[in-house]
């Protein structure tokens, strides 16, 4: 017999993980969107954003209760935290898929196709459905190995980044007439990029619930404590 | 006179800085109550089986687990409060400031002042709030009225009992509310100041504004004493003790920083007690 607590939390975890195929679905729909210059499928995206915020607000209510009604300790409490601040994150995410969606509403003209391709804007969205699906896999299976593989994932995405901006300084140089389209393009490139570091805070979070290691700020204690050992 | 003052006071000086060592050694020596591969059996039952367990000095000691799993029976090992019962019998060493309690000669008189208890139900005898708190004193002997007095006087004060009670200490405890009497047994025990004070279930019979008055008076009387609690209530073994040791069926199963134990137990029936998955 499940007691109430696991019923709950199993509650809890389902709002999550549909929240994050929402997510996942706003991501893929504006990368669709931004390639085929889809204004009908970008206008969705605008639309979906006020159920992304439903979400947020059910999940922050459901661990607020769970906390208050159910004193939880150990897992379950790492889960809630867990639960609290990857709420907070997705939602976060959604606002970028919300903004891209946005600037291709925006566009009267498709964005140049040669210009798309060469900054790998492709690419870096998939690297971010990527990592949504390890992550959602990671929670679903209760093993934080896949969540681990986020952060060598999230390298690549600052790859794609600072190769943008080399590839443009040459490439503006005889495109002056793109100028525009490159610098929303640029902005693109910057949102996922943040993505990539909002999916490092998930991926953080879902190894502390599930093997209770904190990842957090690692690197900055470790230069603390050699600086404090010398 | 100044040459000596010139000499001396580098000398003292120079004391000062050495003063830092010896907190070495007080870390080293300060587990005030230490068991090692205990065991007890009630005849043929096996209540305790190799308990291994150091307790540090000033601190707060939570002892959880299923009911029948051996809590009260540690307790009761501590200040042979076992010996009554002809079938109970203890195999290796208890430890209180390191003399080993049953091997050493001791007077029991002596171990139970070191040692003291509250139980479960407040436990007040039909008699005076003054005398009940004068109790333990009057047994160990002590005839100087004014010391009596002034340690009767303290320990209703530690327990933050006096401006409740101060004009009729002449009360019959019994005439107490259950929060009340509960504190004056723990002022009974405070006393004849005790090094370490054992409490089997304290507030189990208590409201919850009695509970947390007896949550505040334990993180107080840390300062001055070891404490070990049993305790059935989760939430209230994380607010106020330091240690938790997890007893199943005999066995000490885990123990550790209190933080670590409800954040992240090592033991997997650790985790399923305290989140309430047991059985
Ligand atoms: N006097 C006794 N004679 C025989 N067996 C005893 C005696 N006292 C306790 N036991 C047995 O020893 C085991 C441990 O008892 P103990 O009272 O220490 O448990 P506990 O953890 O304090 O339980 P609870 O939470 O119910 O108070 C139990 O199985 C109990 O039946
Ligand atoms: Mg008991």
């Amino acid at each position: 017999m499940a007691i109430q607590i696991e019923i709950e939390l199993d509650y809890l975890k389902s709002l999550i993980l549909e929240m994050f195929e929402l997510v996942k679905k706003q991501i893929f729909s504006s990368r669709e969107a931004l390639l085929n210059h889809d204004h009908e499928l970008a206008e969705e995206v605008m639309r979906n954003e006020s159920r992304v915020n439903g979400y947020e607000i059910t999940i922050e209510k459901e661990c607020e209760s769970l906390l208050a009604l159910h004193q939880p300790v150990a897992t379950d409490l790492r889960f809630i935290m867990a639960a609290l601040i990857t709420n907070g994150n997705i939602e976060r995410i959604g606002d970028h898929a919300d903004k891209i969606a946005k600037i291709v509403r925006d566009q009267e003209t498709p964005f140049d196709k040669e210009l798309l391709e060469s900054l790998h804007l492709k690419e870096a969205f998939d690297v971010i459905e990527e990592m949504m699906s390890r992550v959602i896999a990671s929670l679903t299976n209760k093993e934080a190995g896949e969540a681990r593989i986020i952060f060598k994932l999230d390298k690549s995405i600052d790859k794609i980044n600072k190769k943008s901006l080399t590839f443009l300084n040459d490439y503006l140089k005889n495109h002056t007439d793109k100028i525009i389209q490159a610098l929303w393009l640029f902005r693109i490139i910057g949102k996922l990029e943040r993505v990539g570091d909002v999916m490092k805070n998930i991926a953080e979070e879902v190894i502390f619930y599930l093997d209770a290691e904190i990842l957090k700020h690692k690197k900055l204690k470790y230069k603390l404590a050699r600086k404090n050992n010398q | 006179m100044i040459s000596a003052e010139k000499e001396i006071l580098p000398i003292l000086n120079q004391q000062e800085l050495y003063t830092v060592e010896p907190t070495h050694l007080h870390v080293a020596s300060s587990d005030i109550v230490e068991t090692i591969d205990v065991n007890v059996f009630y005849g043929d039952f096996h209540a305790l089986k190799d308990v291994n367990l150091a307790i540090k000095k000033n601190s707060v000691t939570a002892l959880i687990g299923p009911s029948g799993c051996g809590k009260t029976t540690f307790l009761r090992l501590l200040n042979r409060m076992n010996d009554y019962i002809p079938s109970h019998m203890v195999r290796g060493k208890v430890l209180i400031n390191g003399v080993d309690i049953y091997r050493d000669k001791i007077e029991i008189e002596q171990l139970r002042k070191e040692v003291g208890m509250v139980f479960q139900k407040p436990n007040p005898f039909p008699k005076s709030i003054f005398e009940n708190v004068a109790y333990g004193l009057r047994i160990q002997g002590i005839k100087d009225k004014h010391l009596i007095h002034e340690r009767v006087i303290n320990a209703i004060q530690q327990v933050g009992l006096w401006n409740e009670v101060k004009d009729n200490l002449r009360k019959n405890a019994l005439a107490l509310s259950g929060g009340q009497q509960q504190r004056v047994c723990i002022a009974r025990t405070l006393a004849v100041e005790p090094d370490i004070i054992l409490m089997d279930e304290p507030t189990s019979a208590l409201d919850p504004i009695s509970t947390s008055r007896i949550e505040e008076l334990i993180l107080q009387l840390k300062q001055k004493y070891t404490i070990i609690i049993v305790t059935h209530n989760m939430q209230q073994a994380s607010r106020i003790s330091d240690t938790t040791a997890f007893f199943y069926l005999g066995e000490l199963i885990e123990v550790g920083k209190t933080t670590d134990i409800f954040t992240n137990p090592r033991n997997e029936r650790t985790e399923r007690y305290i989140t309430g998955r047991f059985g």
